[in-house]
Parts: C-alpha cells; structure tokens; sequence
C-alpha cells in the first residue's frame, strides 16, 4: 500500500522534475527553443505535453511500477535519465508506448514492459 | 497492425552484448538496406571527401564483456576533453538488468558531461566526413544472429582505397573491416551514430538547425556549455534565430529578464515571421515587471498569429491580469 504510494509519488515527482528541466518555462508560456518551428524537428508544446503525458500515464501503471522497484531506482537517477532527454527522444519513446500491442502473448508484452521500462531508466537519466 | 510494429520497438532497444571477436562475424547475407558503397564506389559522397582519414589518439578502453558502452563513450568523451572513464560512466549508462547499454543513455550521459550529442544522418559518407574533419564517430553494430548481438564501437578512420574502416571495438584497438562489411553491420541498427562535440566545435554535413537541436537538449543539464555553444554558433551562423532564442531561454531560466529580453528582441528582428520571438520577448518583459513594454511587444506576436497562437493568446491573458492587477492597486 504504501510501497504503491510512495511509488505513485515518485513517479509524479519524476515526472514534474523532467518537465521543469526540460521546459523550464512551461508555466509561464515561454516557447522553449527544442519548440521552435524548424525545418528539421517541428514541434509544438501541445504534443509535447502529450508525450509526456503518455510517459506518465505509463510509469504511474501499477506493472510498470513494480518492474521500476524490482530493478531499484532510485528517484535521483529517474530524474536525472529524464531531464537529459531532448524533447524528440520523449516523442519517440512515447511513440513506443503507444505502438505496444494491446493483446498478445503475455511474455512478450511482459518482455517489451521489461525493456521499456529499462529504456525510462536510462531516459530518464 | 499493432503486432506488425512491435519491432520497433525491438530495433529500437539497443543492448550492447560485447561477443567476443563478435565484432568479425558479421551476419552473411541479410541485408536490411540498401547497401552505401558499392564496387569501390560511395553512394552520395559528400564534396571535397578525402580519400582516407584517420584520428591519431583517440583513447581506447579495451571492453570483453558488456561494457562496450562506457568503453565507447568513455573513448570519445576523453577525446575531446571530459575527465572521465568507463568505470564512471557505467553507472550512468549501463542497465544491469539488460546487461547492456542503450542508445539514450549515451546521449544523456554525453549531455551530462557538458558535450553536444549529434546523432548523424544515416549516410556513410556523413559519417566519414566526421573522421575527416577529426571527430571520431561511436556506431552502433549487429555483430551476430542472436537478437541481442548489438555492439558500440568507436569509428576512427576509413580508407577508400583500401576498403576499409577502422575501429575501437572490444579488444581490438584498430580493428580493420571492409567498409561493405561495416556498413551491413551498421545497416542492421539503423546507421545509428554520434559525434560527441564540444562548444565552438560543428558537425561536417549537418546542417545549422539540426545542430541547434542538440544543443537546445543541453539548457536543462548543462546551461553552461549551452550558452557557450550557441554564442559560437552565432559567430558561424550571424542569422540563427534559434540560437538567440536558445541564448535568451537560458537568461530568463537564470531569472535574468534583461538580458533575455535583449536576446529576444535580436531574434525577433532576425525572424519578423514568426511570432515565438515576440512572445518570449513579451514573457521576460512581464517577468520583468514592464506590463506596457509586453503588451505591445505580444501584440506584435498575435498580429504575426504564427505558428503558436494559443501560446500568444494566454500569454495576452497573463499581461492582461498583470495590468488589471497594477490598476486594481490603488496609489496610496
């Protein structure tokens, strides 16, 4: 019980910390410069929040949270693995949640959570 | 459908298991893409190429387990000034519970060390114009069959002529591969590779707005070398925009409003398009305490109307309570 909270604590702490990192202005609706329209990476704060959301509505998933306590991370490295992300590898990690099978043999989606859950590891430095 | 795109998520999760001598037995036959050189010839050879290059001194850290990751990383980031080694940055970037490492962590923990990560365009000749220009390249290989034959090297020097490449790879200090076999082992991830750069020192073949990219993912960990980096790139390319937007995001994180609204106001006049200047501009004005100043300067931003309008509107909405707020106060 308290292990879920504190794990749900966490996961929105980690979370609110990369968000603060990464965009530092969010808040007071400055355009941050990986949100300037470029020729190369377009991208705009909406689908930005998006993906974040998608990273975060994945990690505060009661699987994924055993799988981060079973690998013993702690809150300093997730937030630092998050923080280090450019905003396009947040796409692209989002992009691969949602790109999970939805049904499908239970140890290959277990496998694909283990894996995903080791990449957030290692995002989230 | 779903199940159809599951690999790649696969491909994208990137272990290093450092087989021994895995490095030369690369996997006959398959091959995921077209290959880039061909009978002696590279496809899209970027101009005034040298037939040959090579990076004396490039530190190597011989690896026969699963540590090519640190080992390449740490290789590159001592080359270009970063005390450390692969003991250090093992715990950054290594996952235990995959025995490997990945592909971000590299980035991150370059990021880290105050280093631009630039990840190339998956060319050949890209990536040997890096070689030539003196920044060894870390690439990502399929060494093997096994789904998790994956293996980081560093790239040192490739040879037209001579058809080759080559390479700190697990023990081999110079391991030498044809540059068909190479570019196989490198096709089967991608052609995934990344210089690692300091401030004031540019990719070959990558363009400004694609190196502004990697340098705008360094204001969150590393401002200092972020602000130094963009003062370069304004040397190199007097008109980026991005980088007098990227220089004024890092004054106003500092909370030095001033100064980013100067930096603001040069990016506005270098890009009167686009209205994210005049937004920002208008954000450090009201930070600032210069209600009048920002509203004229986001109304300019909403005459513009692109390309975030909504953003342009709420900051409206917040100079508007700033306003109401300071006339709602009365002069006693």
């Amino acid at each position: 019980m308290s292990a879920s909270r504190f794990f749900r604590q966490f996961a929105v702490a980690a979370m609110g910390a990369s968000l603060i990192v990464a965009a530092p202005a969010a808040r007071a609706e400055l355009i941050g410069t990986q949100d300037l329209t470029t020729q190369s990476a377009p991208g705009n704060a909406a689908t930005l929040a998006k993906d974040r959301q998608t990273l975060d509505a994945f990690m505060a998933r009661a699987d994924v949270r055993a799988k981060l306590e079973q690998m013993g991370l702690s809150q300093e490295v997730t937030q630092q693995r998050l923080a280090a992300l450019s905003n396009a590898e947040v796409a692209e990690l989002a992009g691969k949640i949602n790109s999970l099978p939805a049904a499908g043999s239970i140890g290959f989606q277990e496998m694909v959570i283990i894996l995903l859950v080791a990449i957030l590891v290692v995002l989230a430095l | 459908m779903a199940v159809s795109r599951a690999p790649r998520a696969w491909r994208s999760i990137v272990l290093c298991s450092a087989l021994l001598g895995g490095c030369a037995a690369l996997p006959p036959g398959v091959v995921p893409s077209p290959p880039q050189f061909q009978h002696g010839q590279l496809l899209q050879r970027p101009a005034h190429l040298p037939d040959a290059a090579y990076v004396a001194g490039v530190p190597f850290f011989p690896d026969d387990g699963h540590f090519c990751g640190p080992a390449s990383l740490a290789s590159v980031l001592q080359y270009s000034g970063v005390d450390t080694d692969p003991q250090a940055l093992t715990a950054q970037v290594f996952t235990p519970a995959l025995g490997g490492s990945l592909q971000f962590d590299l980035l991150g923990a370059t990021r880290r060390a105050g280093r631009i990560a630039v990840v190339l365009p998956p060319q050949l000749g890209v990536l040997f114009a890096q070689v030539a220009a003196g920044h060894p390249a870390v690439v990502l290989q399929k060494t093997g069959l096994g789904p998790r034959d994956w293996h980081y090297a560093v790239l040192t020097g490739y040879d037209l002529r001579a058809d080759s490449v080559t390479l700190h790879s697990s023990t081999a200090r110079d391991l030498q591969l044809s540059i068909g076999q190479f570019d196989r082992s490198w096709a089967a991830g991608g052609r995934w590779a990344f210089v690692v750069l300091q401030p004031g020192q540019f990719p070959a073949q990558v363009d400004a707005q694609a190196y502004l990219q990697a340098v705008a993912a360094l204001e969150g960990v590393a401002p200092q070398a972020a602000q130094a980096a963009y003062t370069a790139a304004l040397q190199r390319w007097p008109g980026a925009w991005v980088a007098m937007m990227g220089l004024g995001n890092l004054a106003y994180a500092r909370k030095d409003y001033a100064r980013a609204a100067v930096h603001f106001a040069e990016a506005a006049r270098a890009n009167p398009q686009d209205g994210d200047p005049m937004n920002n501009l208008a954000q450090a004005l009201l930070a600032a305490g210069d209600w009048k100043a920002a509203q004229g300067a986001i109304d300019v931003a909403l005459r513009i109307g692109q390309p975030h309008p909504q953003v342009y509107r709420r900051t409206a909405a917040a100079i508007a309570q700033a306003r109401d707020a300071a006339l709602a106060t009365p002069q006693h």
